[in-house]
């Protein structure tokens, strides 16, 4: 498989000792994506593999304030058991239950989901809607922060540095409040499948049902990942309608159409995407009759 | 029947080996010194090669030999045309031109890289459609209209043309099903060896039909068949696949085994299994229905085209099934059907658990759900009204006839639409749909009856040999082939029955083809139905020579002897001696022969070549299915919710087995319905792992209410009938007549996926 040196560390310094230099390792955790990358020998000859399943402080949830922290080696299933998480963000444990499999959820982490960025990711359009920040250390202990929507700069793209490492994803709680989310994960069969897209929501309405936060992010819609402003834009400050509702959902398909242009896969995505997210709206929205 | 063992749920005589992690798989069967061996692939699907250089694969270090088409030493080309290695031409993606061996994987994998293949890429016939037209290029130069050797099979009953003149409505319609992988957990692999003890070659691995096996490597290696040695291990499964694949893999690695003097293995990747082994035939059918305005199927009209790939050693007999069951299980007067099959430049058609019958069981099925719903029919009442019963012919002529041929048809579709209360749900899902705007129920109705066993596609034979040791345990042989069907359980039940001792005793022998006797392939659900009769009748000799021994021993005459309970008794039941002691005495003096040979042949079919009617299959089996389903009309996904489902199989010998390879086949027929779909551009295959290449989980498999039916099988043992395949045919037609419930929509080509669904169509990369 082209490994020519497994290094398994223990500290975040440890890990970060291995990424400066001319050739910097790959850092290796859950391996459920890395490890095919391997077989198929997309990774090239001669490579150096850091172990980072092992470092304890990067498999932290903790709540820091208003904040959640999630250690980027933290693996699915332990953020789908997190009470916290149910608590604080119940699109994310939705998400994170929805991975693979228990063997692919006990080996999956959250910065393996995030760092390989791939278009089928079940955390990244929770964590969009979540407004999360990103935490980076690179090999001189230097931190850098930035928003999700900032890091995920294309297809299977972020903006990791060679010598960086991803340390945690955070984002405010949504506990106690009036917002309400959801997570649809479409795929072909019932678990264990690559999803075909997934829609992930969160809304706030006052009292009145005036629209006053809503959040939306679809996975395998966009070329980059991202959220769909204009379409939020068009729900805020309003009282929520099926004319509404539809109304938003053709703007998010604009928004597909313009980014990404008509591909083969859009005569089937297309309409799912207008109908799901009306779906979904008509569902986590309450009404004006 | 319910016997001391037979009809009774004995737990699996291979059970133990298996959970434990003891029984030793291919994978895990080593040998000294053995070496590796890697596949050159066609580069381009279709190519005409013009050099092979393996002079740089051969200076890699660790690397024994690479064999090419120059060093096979009797044919190259096997049955079916299958080449064991390609020279002139790579027909395929699959197709081979090269192996190397090496000391280890890695070596071997460098030296297969490190061939050198020149070549020009041709134009190819990709698609069965593309066959079908006029003019086009021949994929095998001898067969100028690329019409496979020996698949065409007319089938005449009564006077269609009249029929449809009769009829008040005339019905066209055209479907379509694509290749479907077998998935079995344990890809392709075979070790061969120069044989130990003799000359020729001995050759271990998965395989399914080891007497195939034999044959073809003795011809590639200019060979008797008595100097090739075939030997099981466990076989992870296979469902017809392990067979075509393992053969080239075999020949190959022969060819080899004499280059080096070594053992050579070869263990494919998951890859390399789905591009060179066997799928199921994708089928083109063409129906035309004629019906009189009270439901009354006046006339049928098939034309069935198979795609059979680069090479085909299958559709021989799989079209023929196909013509025979093409009407379904419908009294129809007239019929005309014809059956015909195309090469391809693309992976090939094999046997997959059903042959065809999952094929043209989807087309008549939903042929006769579309007639109901023209008519204005309920699709119950409608096969009501037409299905098969007692007194009826069917579409090859055979009558149905009490004790004879079951026709339970009509009873189980009533009981088990009762049982899914399908009436009340045809009515209240409209309602609820008329309500929901998302989410749509369906409920869907199918009905099946198949041939069991070999029938008219060949001779079909069994073979069984059982030996009674000198204590009193017994080795029992099959000449056919356990693959986790559950085969020598049942075999084993059968010769406890019918010796009257205890199961425990007998220990099932592995299949050695230097020992067991050559019983054909085993397939087309005979393993039970005919293999089980050669069970039988080898311990029914053995009975009559312990009995004749009991007669010495007792003074007693035979005729008032039996073995029962483990012990030789009198009629009665007296006990007068254990069977150990009746073992013993058989042995000394007496030196009776407690070894003997089964066999069991229905003898050739007859059958008109002209118009297929004649006795072609000895019985049939019979199913029912009710599907219900949901749709979410903004995905196009299909939850399968609840299957209520019945089969009549005569005698079920072990009903957890029967249970086990019903539901098992329902889980792949549920795979072919929705989700199974190989990927192909321009021969080239785009799904070839499971990352791509969806089979169904268990999550996916819904609540399933399962019902036995018995009859009479005057042919099978102990009245049994083959059903390992029965299970497969029935979901796919019944879900999309359920969709077609649940949105009014008709979807005539599977898997019915969420494009298809949603948009209509399938859409392709």
């Amino acid at each position: 498989m082209g490994i020519e040196k497994y290094i398994q560390v223990t500290s975040i310094s440890e890990v970060l000792s291995c990424l400066g230099g001319t050739s910097p390792a790959r850092i290796i955790c859950g391996g459920t994506d890395m490890v095919i990358s391997l077989r198929e020998g997309s990774l090239g000859e001669h490579i150096t593999l850091v172990d980072i399943s092992r470092v304890k402080e990067l498999q932290q949830i903790t709540q820091d304030g208003q904040d959640i922290e999630i250690g980027a080696a933290a693996v699915m299933a332990d953020i789908a058991e997190s009470s916290c998480i149910a608590e604080s963000s119940l699109i994310l444990h939705h998400a994170a239950r929805s991975v693979g499999s228990p063997q692919i959820r006990s080996r999956g982490t959250i910065g393996g989901n995030i760092v390989t960025s791939a278009q089928c990711a079940d955390t990244i359009p929770a964590l969009l809607a979540l407004d999360a920040q990103i935490t980076l250390m690179n090999s001189e202990q230097s931190v850098r922060t930035l928003p999700i929507s900032q890091f995920l700069t294309g297809p299977k793209q972020t903006d990791i540095r060679n010598d960086e490492l991803l340390i945690s994803v955070r984002f405010p709680s949504l506990a106690g409040g009036v917002y309400r989310g959801s997570y649809y994960k479409l795929i072909r069969r019932a678990a264990v499948a690559k999803s075909r897209m997934s829609f992930a929501l969160i809304s706030a309405q006052d009292r009145q049902g005036i629209v006053e936060d809503i959040r939306i992010s679809i996975g395998s819609a966009l070329s980059t990942h991202g959220r769909f402003k204009e379409a939020e834009k068009m729900l805020i400050g309003k009282k929520a309608s099926l004319d509404a509702v539809e109304k938003t959902a053709e703007c998010c398909v604009s928004q597909v159409v313009e980014q990404t242009g008509i591909r083969w896969s859009s005569a089937y995505k297309l309409p799912v995407i207008k109908d799901v997210l009306c779906r979904e709206l008509e569902t986590l929205l309450e009404m004006e009759d | 029947m319910q016997g001391t063992y037979v009809g009774k749920n004995c737990l699996r005589v291979d059970g133990y080996e298996k959970v434990t992690g003891k029984a030793v798989f291919s994978a895990d069967f080593r040998m000294e010194r053995q070496l590796y061996a890697k596949s050159v692939y066609a580069p381009k699907p279709h190519i005409r090669i013009t050099a092979v250089n393996i002079e740089k694969a051969l200076r890699i270090p660790g690397v024994a030999a690479v064999a090419t088409s120059k060093n096979v030493p009797g044919a190259n080309e096997m049955f079916g045309r299958f080449p064991a290695f390609a020279d002139q031409e790579a027909k395929y993606t699959g197709d081979v031109i090269a192996v190397a061996a090496a000391e280890t994987r890695e070596a071997a994998e460098a030296a297969a890289r490190a061939v050198e293949v020149e070549y020009e890429e041709l134009e190819g016939l990709w698609s069965l459609d593309a066959a079908m037209q006029e003019g086009v290029s021949a994929v095998h130069p001898d067969v100028p209209d690329n019409e496979i050797e020996y698949t065409y099979f007319p089938l005449r009953k009564g006077d269609a043309e009249a029929g449809f003149l009769q009829s008040d409505t005339v019905m066209e319609r055209s479907y379509f099903v694509g290749w479907q992988e077998q998935a079995y957990i344990e890809p392709e692999s075979v070790v061969v060896s120069p044989a130990s003890f003799h000359h020729g070659y001995d050759v271990y691995g998965c395989i399914q039909n080891p007497y195939t096996i034999r044959q073809n490597v003795a011809s590639v290696m200019g060979l008797h068949q008595s100097e090739i040695r075939v030997v099981l291990t466990a076989v992870g499964g296979s469902f017809g696949g392990k067979d075509e694949s393992v053969m080239n893999m075999a020949a190959r690695c022969a060819v080899l085994a004499k280059m080096t003097g070594r053992p050579v293995r070869m263990d494919l990747t998951r890859e390399e299994s789905f591009r060179e082994s066997s799928k199921r035939h994708p089928f083109r059918m063409n129906y035309r229905m004629g019906l009189a305005q009270d439901g009354t199927i006046k006339a049928l009209q098939t034309k069935l085209t198979c795609q059979g790939g680069a090479y085909n050693n299958k559709a021989q007999f799989s079209n023929w099934r196909a013509v025979v069951h093409t009407a379904g299980p419908y009294r129809i007067e007239n019929i005309t059907a014809d059956v015909h099959a195309k090469y391809t430049n693309t992976i090939y058609g094999g046997a997959y658990r059903g042959f065809s019958g999952p094929q043209v069981v989807f087309a008549s099925e939903t042929m006769v759900d579309e007639a109901a719903a023209e008519l204005g029919m309920n699709p119950k009442d409608f096969r009501l009204h037409n299905v098969l019963r007692e007194g009826d012919t069917i579409a090859c002529g055979q009558l149905l006839k009490e004790g004879i041929i079951a026709a339970p048809l009509q009873k189980m579709i009533q009981e088990l639409c009762g049982m899914a209360d399908f009436d009340a749900k045809w009515n209240s899902f409209k309602e609820h749909n008329a309500q929901s705007k998302y989410l749509k129920k369906g409920i869907g109705l199918a009905v099946t009856y198949r041939g069991a066993g070999l029938g008219g596609e060949g001779v079909d034979c069994s073979s069984a040999m059982i030996t009674i040791c000198r204590d009193g345990s017994v080795q029992l042989f099959s000449g056919h082939t356990e693959m986790g069907q559950g085969m020598r359980t049942v075999h084993s039940q059968i010769a406890a029955e019918a010796l009257g001792i205890d199961i425990k005793r007998i220990a099932f022998k592995h299949s050695d083809t230097s020992v067991t006797l050559d019983a054909g392939p085993t397939v087309a659900s005979r393993g039970t139905q005919s293999g089980g009769r050669a069970v039988l009748h080898a311990a029914l000799k053995l009975k009559d020579e312990l009995l004749r021994g009991g007669e010495k021993k007792t003074g007693i005459p035979k005729e008032q002897l039996d073995v029962a309970g483990d012990s030789l008794v009198k009629q009665g039941g007296e006990v007068l001696c254990s069977f150990d002691d009746l073992v013993g005495y058989c042995v000394f003096p007496l030196g009776l022969n407690l070894s003997a040979q089964g066999w069991y042949s229905p003898g050739l079919s007859h059958i008109d070549p002209e118009t297929q009617q004649g006795d072609c299959y000895q019985t049939y089996t019979n199913g029912v299915i009710i599907t219900e389903i949901t749709v979410d009309e903004s995905t196009g996904k299909i939850t399968v919710e609840k299957i209520t489902i019945g089969y009549e199989l005569g005698t079920a010998v072990n009903p957890d087995i029967a249970y086990g390879q019903l539901v098992g086949a329902l889980a792949q027929g549920l795979g072919y319905a929705l989700f199974e779909e190989l990927e192909e551009r321009n021969g080239e295959l785009l799904s070839a792992n499971f990352d791509e290449y969806l089979i169904p989980t268990t999550l996916d498999m819904p609540e399933v209410d399962f019902h036995l039916y018995g009859s009479e099988n005057p042919e099978g043992p102990y009245g049994a009938k083959g059903i390992g395949e029965l299970g497969i045919e029935l979901i796919a037609p019944s879900i999309g007549n359920a969709l077609y419930h649940a949105v009014g929509r008709r979807l005539r080509e599977l898997p019915f996926n969420l494009e298809r669904v949603k948009i209509g169509k399938a859409l392709t990369r």
